[in-house]
């Protein structure tokens, strides 16, 4: 008789090798590379974007069509011991590859920066702290690569209609670039503004005069926020993403325990969501080799020299 | 196989599967309608025509599908309950009507997947179990092969696999020989008889023969209904002194049909000039769903 210990770890490393042999999860991961190795964009801080697009929307799509692709056997899977909820969990144990694929690619990024190029000039990161920078550049996209997977998951199980992955990843990329920029429009320091900004998985830091053939922008403006509360509200996230794709053939004792884990990651969520709003900056800043100013995010930002 | 079902302590002299009046509707139509049956261990066979619930009393016994009335116990268990469903789980092995495969998955990574599923978790345990099922099904050269470029009958093949993974007390098979040419219905046979030695087996088919081959006990349903439930000997002995060889068809046989020897086998009341043969599984069935039908038309 097989042991009665969890198949959980098995599972997952089936799972993970799934994703990490998957094409599109591949095509991604090497293209952030790509994007990582050249002079990609004209601010440092900007970058976050590359892994997070590449690697974390792509996942998503690639966690989604792993979980669905279970459905075609599902006659023979659901009359196995082992239940949907330890299946999931496997599943969101695999998210774990591209998170590490971020790691990988912000380190090379960093490595390529250090190697390759001059340090920046301290304007070009705006108002935000060392500690800050390293939440935005090496913390944030590494959680998207996360998040997005792990919604993927919850989506698998969930949305069984055709197209639903891409779909809700181009909700997702639709969301996170209004959130991220149409807050400034608005005048970023009203309190809808600051809310809405934080108000995303996702988000900018930054707007700036450069250009993609431009590395250096003359002006930087920093967004308002907490990149070190968003940081923890976007791993609330993550954890609500994985208790939706959870409650997915949950019953009885799991299925309380997995409701139970919402509402503490929801009650996480919205404390660091306000965490985030209020303890960050709270106007929009400038800043060039001249200085740095309070400014207003309505004005356009001088063009380029 | 044997060893293996008394390690698991198997109990070969209870009923493995017990129902009471199991009822199952879907959207309005009655799928099975106050099911009684009782399957003791070895191998039986599911007899009946399409649309008669055989699917869906086999779903029902793989705990996949829940019964809308009656009583249902497997292996002593009963599968409403989320525990006791889990150990049923633990000691059954299915293969659907319909099965299909994950894309990217080759044959022994599916299988793999499958006994993990199947809580077979050491890792060199499990490669002996997938090496040992898909050597019963004759598929050990096809192991690292993509399940996509698989012929229909490998495919099947591989769904036979994994139902016989951790060789289960039961085994539920939806129609098994689908698409095996003969020699590999014959190989399949010696090794379903093996299992039936240690476990219960049940066989959803259309072919009599394999029912005959292998089967001591068949049970047949009809339109939701369990019509007959005996030895194969039994419902053989229901067909005896009505079937006839002629050498024109019958009008007042039930059934009729030309041989390969062109003579003609007619079933029920003896024809003029006919020579009285020994009836098979088949003339039994047939016989058996002529009699149902006629009931359903007088009702």
């Amino acid at each position: 008789m097989p042991a009665a210990r969890s198949p959980l770890v098995p599972l997952a490393w089936i799972e993970a090798k799934r994703f990490a042999r998957h094409p599109l999860f591949l095509t991604g991961f090497v293209l952030a590379l790509v994007f990582s190795g050249g002079e990609y964009g004209p601010a440092e801080l900007d970058h976050q974007f590359v892994p997070a697009f590449f690697v974390g929307l792509f996942g998503l799509v690639v966690a989604a069509r792993l979980t669905a692709s279970t459905r075609r056997s599902e006659a023979v899977v659901d009359a196995a011991p082992v239940s949907e909820t330890t299946r999931t969990a496997a599943l969101c144990a695999a998210c774990l590859v591209p998170a590490a694929a971020a790691l990988i690619v912000v380190v090379f990024f960093r490595l390529v920066l250090a190697i390759f190029y001059d340090p920046r000039p301290a304007y070009s990161y705006g108002v935000f702290t060392t500690g800050e920078r390293y939440v935005i550049l090496l913390v944030l996209p590494v959680i998207a690569c996360l998040g997005a997977p792990l919604l993927g998951v919850a989506v698998g199980r969930w949305l069984r209609f055709p197209g639903a992955p891409l779909l809700v990843a181009v909700a997702l990329f639709v969301w996170g670039m209004l959130a991220g920029y149409r807050p400034s429009q608005m005048g970023a320091s009203t309190w809808p503004a600051r809310i809405l900004h934080m108000l995303t998985p996702y988000t900018a830091w930054i707007e700036h005069n450069g250009s993609g053939d431009l590395w250096v922008p003359t002006v930087v403006r920093s967004l308002t926020g907490s990149p070190a509360w968003f940081a923890v509200w976007t791993l609330a996230l993550c954890a609500l993403a994985a208790c939706a794709a959870l409650l997915h053939g949950a019953e009885g004792r799991v299925r309380r325990a997995v409701v139970r884990a919402s509402c503490v990651a929801g009650a996480v969520a919205v404390t660091s969501l306000t965490l985030a709003v209020v303890t960050g900056y709270s106007v929009t800043h400038d800043s060039s080799s001249e200085g740095t100013v309070v400014s207003d995010s309505r004005t356009p930002l001088p063009p380029h020299p | 196989m044997v060893t293996d079902a008394i390690r698991k302590g198997a109990n070969m002299t209870a009923p493995a599967i017990e129902l009471r009046g199991v009822s199952r509707r879907f959207r309005g139509a009655t799928a099975l309608d106050d099911v009684q049956l009782e399957v003791m261990p070895g191998i039986v066979g599911l007899l009946g025509p399409n649309g008669a619930g055989k699917t869906t009393l086999l779903r029902i016994l793989a705990t996949v599908l829940g019964a809308d009335g009656g009583s249902v116990r497997i292996l002593g268990r009963d599968p409403a309950d989320a525990v006791e469903r889990t150990e049923i789980r633990r000691r059954l092995g299915y293969l659907p009507q319909e099965l299909q495969y994950p894309r990217g998955f080759t044959t022994y990574r599916f299988v793999d997947y499958m006994a993990v599923l199947k809580e077979i978790e050491e890792p060199a345990a499990r490669r002996a179990e997938v090496r040992r099922v898909l050597e019963d099904v004759d598929l050990r050269d096809r192991a690292a092969k993509s399940i996509r470029t698989l012929s229909g009958g490998q495919r099947r093949r591989v769904g036979l696999a994994q139902a016989l993974l951790g060789s289960p007390e039961l085994l539920v098979l939806d129609e098994p020989t689908t698409g095996l040419d003969p020699e590999q219905r014959v190989a399949l046979r010696t090794v379903l008889a093996e299992r039936g030695r240690a476990s219960t087996v049940l066989i959803a088919t259309h072919q009599t023969e394999d029912v005959a081959a292998l089967c001591e006990h068949v049970v047949v349903l009809d339109r939701g209904s369990v019509s007959f439930q005996g030895t194969v000997a039994a419902l053989v002995r229901e067909a005896q002194g009505r079937v006839w060889l002629a050498d024109t068809a019958d009008p007042r046989a039930q059934v009729s049909w030309r041989t390969a020897t062109g003579r003609y086998r007619n079933l029920g009341e003896a024809p003029a000039e006919a020579e009285l043969v020994e009836p098979t599984l088949e003339d039994a069935y047939l016989l058996l769903r002529g009699a149902t039908e006629s009931e359903a038309v007088a009702a």
